[in-house]
């Protein structure tokens, strides 16, 4: 992917935001252990994750990444850093600590992982950077009052202009100026939008950009660059670029998932890591916090695709050689009943929940006896639908290990 | 009126409430000896609305050309409607240079050197 391929490597040749950017490399060069922690607030796609990787490159920091995935529980976070290893002085190398997307990292059910960050960033012989999207954020607030703020605006458009044309130049390729201007207008000053929608235009041609909603990509042109990704923040892009609704992220991964034929050990992770992102969905329905989105991409993209990692899985365009379609179809009225709620509550027709979402619904539930209460509970099933319910995860998770 | 974005201005007397909308409310920088400056934190639309009720006077954003130091007009900009000067703070591309092939280059140089 362009984004990644024409990721700056070296702060200068970012653009936008000058002044911070020299504040940030400013309060790098002079970082001491009495210095407060960084947090680099702004919209995304403008370069913060950039600029922290590059600005720690031509530093000679090493850079320790932990995202939202990572660090989202106070008991992860611990996992993958104790604070006393990074107090110590046995780490010689200059490293420095990287918290990206902290505005992901509380969960509901956490409730220190503020003041796990505040300890960690006590005394820390390294120095330590985060950031965030939103600062309006109660939990970003107390990080703002103890932090060293750097923020970030979106970038003008003549910039991301002349940066897009540049990369296009580089690739060898042009648009017209009517479609780089589109490009540039519907990316609302976010380059990573723009740079993506070029690299679709210049590969699928002029329409692409002209029924192109919003900014994103479509889920197929998403799908297909996740699937080929060769790495986990190649994954991230494709997702972060997709403005379609977690479901049909959720269901066309499972899809191509399923009718790639993954079988075993493989299979069954990649599932697991799939009902992850869907718990995430829940929670964004509940909670009505839809900034657990950038989370659910993560999820994606971390989890998903690692358990995908080496495994032939492409896009696949619905209907999969599905051997329970057929019997879900005949199986009685209650079936027929499930699969009329599901439809109604993922706005779909009943044809497509009982083939996609009832064994998708029905296996998650299998794996988790706290997703069948909320399927159960969503749904409103009844005793005797439940039972109905219980038989089909049965069903189709041997289907699904028997692979 | 115009109005370079990042250097100091003054202008006339305003009153009270304007000063206080302009640095309350539109972020407007002030400082007793230099005047005012629009900052990053700035609302620059804010900012040429309420003066220009308080002015009668059309008030223009100017930013200067990082490349070659000259003014841009965000007036003149066809993505003036999108932007209208309020995520280009500091420093924007003026038309001579944005369609030179070397521009690129040259802005990552502008850049290193005031990094220095
Ligand atoms: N200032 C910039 N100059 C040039 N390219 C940029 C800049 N910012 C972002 N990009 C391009 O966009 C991609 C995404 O940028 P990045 O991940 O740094 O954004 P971000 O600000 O961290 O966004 P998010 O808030 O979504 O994490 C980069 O790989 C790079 O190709
Ligand atoms: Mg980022």
């Amino acid at each position: 992917m362009w984004v990644e391929k024409h990721r700056p490597r070296n702060p200068n040749t970012m653009i936008g935001n000058e002044e911070v950017r020299l504040a940030f490399l400013k309060w790098l060069k002079n970082w001491g252990k009495k210095s407060k922690p960084a947090l680099l607030l702004g919209p995304p796609g403008i370069g913060k994750t950039t600029l922290v990787h590059a600005a720690a490159d031509t530093l000679g920091y090493s850079v320790l990444e932990l995202n939202a995935s990572d660090v989202r529980t106070k008991t992860k976070l611990e996992e993958r850093l104790a604070p006393s290893m990074l107090h110590s002085s046995l780490i010689e190398e200059k490293l420095l600590i990287f918290l990206d997307e902290v505005d992901g990292i509380y969960g509901r059910q956490d409730k220190g992982g503020v003041e796990f960050v505040q300890d960690l960033v006590k005394g820390s012989r390294h120095p330590i950077v985060m950031a965030a999207n939103v600062e309006d954020d109660k939990k970003i607030q107390k990080l703002v009052k103890s932090a060293q703020v750097f923020k970030f605006q979106r970038l003008p458009p003549k910039l991301i202009e002349m940066a897009v044309k540049n990369i296009l130049h580089r690739e060898g390729l042009s648009l017209d100026q009517e479609t780089l201007e589109k490009i540039v207008r519907s990316a609302k000053g976010d380059i990573r939008a723009a740079v993506n929608s070029a690299q679709v235009a210049v590969g699928a041609g002029e329409d692409v950009v002209t029924d192109m909603r919003d900014t994103s990509i479509g889920v197929v042109d998403a799908l297909k660059l996740f699937f080929n990704a060769s790495s986990s923040r190649e994954a991230l892009m494709a997702m972060r670029g997709c403005g379609a609704q977690p479901r049909d992220k959720i269901r066309a991964i499972f899809q191509s998932i399923m009718a790639s034929g993954l079988q075993g050990e493989k299979l069954v992770k990649a599932l697991e890591a799939l009902s992850k992102a869907d718990e995430i969905v829940e929670e964004i329905g509940e909670t009505q916090n839809y900034r657990l989105l950038r989370y659910f991409d993560t999820i994606l993209a971390t989890k998903v695709f690692e358990a995908l990692k080496g495994s032939d899985v492409h896009y696949k365009e619905e209907s999969l050689p599905w051997p329970l379609q057929i019997r879900i179809w005949n199986e009685g009225k209650l079936l027929g009943e499930i699969s009329q709620r599901l439809a109604a509550q993922h706005h779909t027709s009943s044809k497509q929940a009982a083939l996609i979402y009832l064994p998708y619904v029905a296996l998650l539930s299998k794996n988790s006896k706290s997703r069948e209460d909320v399927v159960i509970a969503r749904l409103r099933l009844d005793e005797s639908q439940v039972k109905v319910l219980r038989k089909e995860e049965l069903r189709v998770s041997q289907e699904v290990y028997k692979r | 009126m115009k109005i370079v974005v990042g250097e100091w201005f003054r202008m006339p007397p305003v009153g009270t409430d304007i000063f206080k909308k302009l640095v309350n409310e539109a972020a407007l920088k002030y400082d007793k000896s230099n005047g005012f400056q629009a900052t990053p934190e700035t609302n620059l639309p804010l900012v040429a609305s309420i003066l220009k009720e308080a002015l009668h006077e059309n008030v223009e954003m100017l930013l200067n050309c990082f490349i070659c130091g000259g003014a841009v007009e965000c007036s003149q900009c066809r993505y003036n409607d999108i932007c209208g000067g309020s995520s280009a703070f500091a420093s924007c591309i003026c038309d001579d240079c944005e369609n030179s092939e070397e521009t690129p280059s040259i802005y990552a140089i502008r850049f290193a050197q005031i990094a220095d």
